[in-house]
């Protein structure tokens, strides 16, 4: 996929302006503050908002696993089931182990697992699999089983991630960062400094490498 | 006291006794229909009338009974379609404007006899012009409820319903003395099934049966437009077209249901909650509404012709009927919003 000179608009206000991109295989992480467009772009890209400018090449198989939805009262398989695709589903229903909530009410699961089945529709449907905020409400249990099998699929399927949490940096093979609608870095996570992140969140950002693992605080 | 818990369990019990019991009570109500209503019938005159009573079988009741069935499976698959669409358990083409909206217009529509229109052209005029005006109050109605919560709705839809109401009502004071033949006002408002002739019943059968099958072909999708608008485009799904397109339908027919029986309330909302019980996706309830909205319309319009002895408007015993479910609704949804907040 190849995105060049995007401008998209909201109602009046210029949210994405000027945003190039190509992303590489693996795990691509869009980094960024409340308000700084990533999910206008990620809407974008799937055709839910027309640009205003600039154009977007994709021929990959799209999936996309939101971060807000709709709990209707239906059960967990049709969820999965639900829409026009045909997908792997028996593969990442028996990956992440989730056959005992298959007959269950998805409105009575609780938030993690929603997330769970929503996030196994999309790895099943796609080719290039879109999420938004995926580890938003879930607890580090689940966290963790998503981010290994992101990790452990990265050589099948490609990867465009949002994320507020800064450690997914860790595992992100090409990190991303945007700022009011632009690109402000596009590279390797060792390239997100100090320096980077206190700007573009406007607030001192401390970087701390243990164990070949790096954390951010803000003092 | 051991047989109130015995019951009490009894009736919590696995949904498939809802399945069940409702393919049971749809033919008795249609047995009972054909015995009640303004003359009481009986057995030898169904299986066998003659004279007066052939008359009374094949031109108004059949017609009526069957139209009544009909009636309910339209009225409570377009609540379920709404539900899905707009995302949102509260909402039916009552709730929605749609039905106000429609019988302003069929009631406009008689305003042509004043430009010297013969009455009998009027049936050509009349489902058309409720159309228009039912998709328009359709529209306002969910426009005004598209950016709030869930309630936002409901009382669009309560404020739309009551504009188009008090002008259907001006427009029939005027009219009245004029033209006794227009229905009067209880018909409107207050709903009333009494078909005469079969014409109506083609009609409603063909929308019932295109209509069943269209849910059920686009079931998968309907239910992927429900949980998310964003996983829908990435199946090639525009979720904005659908919408256009299913209350576009849903304002047809539920006009033209109007214009043959008033407004009636409330079997879009109660139908697809109990038929949520049993499973709430839409291939599921593209055939357990309509089996559950057949069999309630039927037996309320059974109570409505007169089994009490006199003639009550139909919305008046679904409201009834419908009151204590809606309250269920009301504090399920008060329950999720405690929660999440």
């Amino acid at each position: 996929m190849i995105i060049k000179g995007l401008k998209v608009k909201l109602g009046k206000s210029l949210i994405i302006n000027d945003f190039s991109l190509s992303f590489t295989k693996g795990i691509n992480l869009i980094l960024g503050p409340n308000g700084s467009g990533k999910t206008t772009l990620l809407r974008t890209i799937i055709g839910m908002i027309k640009p205003l400018e600039g154009e977007i090449k994709v021929e990959e198989n799209l999936s996309f696993a939101p971060a807000e939805f709709y709990s209707p009262n239906i059960k967990a398989k049709d969820v999965i089931l639900a829409g026009k695709k045909k997908g792997e589903y028996e593969k990442f229903v028996k990956m992440f182990n989730v056959n005992e909530l298959l007959d269950r009410d998805f409105s009575t699961l609780s938030s993690g697992e929603k997330r769970m089945i929503l996030v196994i529709k999309a790895l099943a449907e796609g080719d290039l699999i879109i999420m938004d905020e995926p580890l938003s409400n879930l607890d580090i249990a689940n966290r963790k089983k998503i981010i290994e099998s992101i990790s452990k699929l990265k050589e099948e399927k490609q990867f465009l991630i949002t994320s507020h949490e800064l450690e997914v940096i860790n595992f992100a093979d090409n990190v991303i960062v945007m700022r009011k609608g632009k690109v402000v870095y596009q590279g390797d996570k060792e390239g997100v400094n100090e320096e980077l992140l206190s700007s573009v969140y406007e607030v001192p950002v401390k970087k701390i490498n243990y164990d070949g693992y790096v954390f951010f605080r803000t003092y | 006291m051991f047989k109130a818990k015995k019951f009490i369990i009894w009736i919590s019990y696995p949904i498939f006794v809802l399945k069940y019991i409702f393919a049971i009570l749809l033919p008795v109500s249609f047995i009972l229909g054909l015995l009640y209503g303004e003359v009481k019938l009986n057995f030898s005159q169904i299986l066998h009338p003659n004279g007066v009573y052939s008359i009374i079988l094949f031109d108004i009741r059949l017609p009526t009974v069957i139209s009544a069935m009909l009636i309910g499976i339209l009225i409570s698959l377009s609540g379920a379609i709404l539900q899905h669409l707009l995302k949102n358990p509260l909402v039916d083409p009552y709730i929605s404007g749609t039905a106000s909206g429609g019988a302003f217009g069929a009631v406009l529509s008689y305003f042509l006899l004043a430009f010297n229109l013969p009455f009998s052209w009027l049936v050509y005029f009349q489902p058309l012009i409720a159309f228009i005006t039912a998709t328009l109050a359709t529209l306002i109605t969910v426009g005004i409820g598209r950016k709030g919560n869930v309630y936002s709705i409901v009382v669009g839809g309560i404020v739309v319903s009551y504009i188009f109401s008090s002008l259907t009502t001006i427009l029939l004071i005027i009219f009245q003395e004029k033209y006794p033949q227009i229905p009067p006002l209880t018909f409107w408002l207050l709903g009333e099934i009494e078909i005469v002739g079969w014409k109506d019943v083609i009609i409603l059968s063909l929308l019932s049966v295109l209509f069943i099958l269209l849910a059920f072909k686009f079931s998968r999708a309907l239910d992927l437009v429900s949980i998310s608008d964003e996983i829908s485009y990435t199946h090639k799904i525009n979720p904005g077209r659908q919408r256009i397109f299913w209350l576009l339908l849903v304002s047809l027919i539920n006009a033209y249901i109007v214009s043959i029986a008033g407004i009636i309330g409330f079997i879009g909302i109660i139908v697809p909650h109990i038929a949520r019980r049993i499973d709430g996706s839409m291939r599921s309830l593209s055939i357990y509404s309509p089996l559950i909205g057949a069999t309630i319309m039927e037996f309320s319009n059974i109570v409505s012709r007169g089994l009490f002895g006199t003639i009550i408007p139909l919305t008046a015993i679904t409201a009834l009927l419908a009151s204590p479910i809606i309250l269920s609704i009301l504090v399920k949804i008060n329950d999720n919003q405690r929660v999440e907040s």
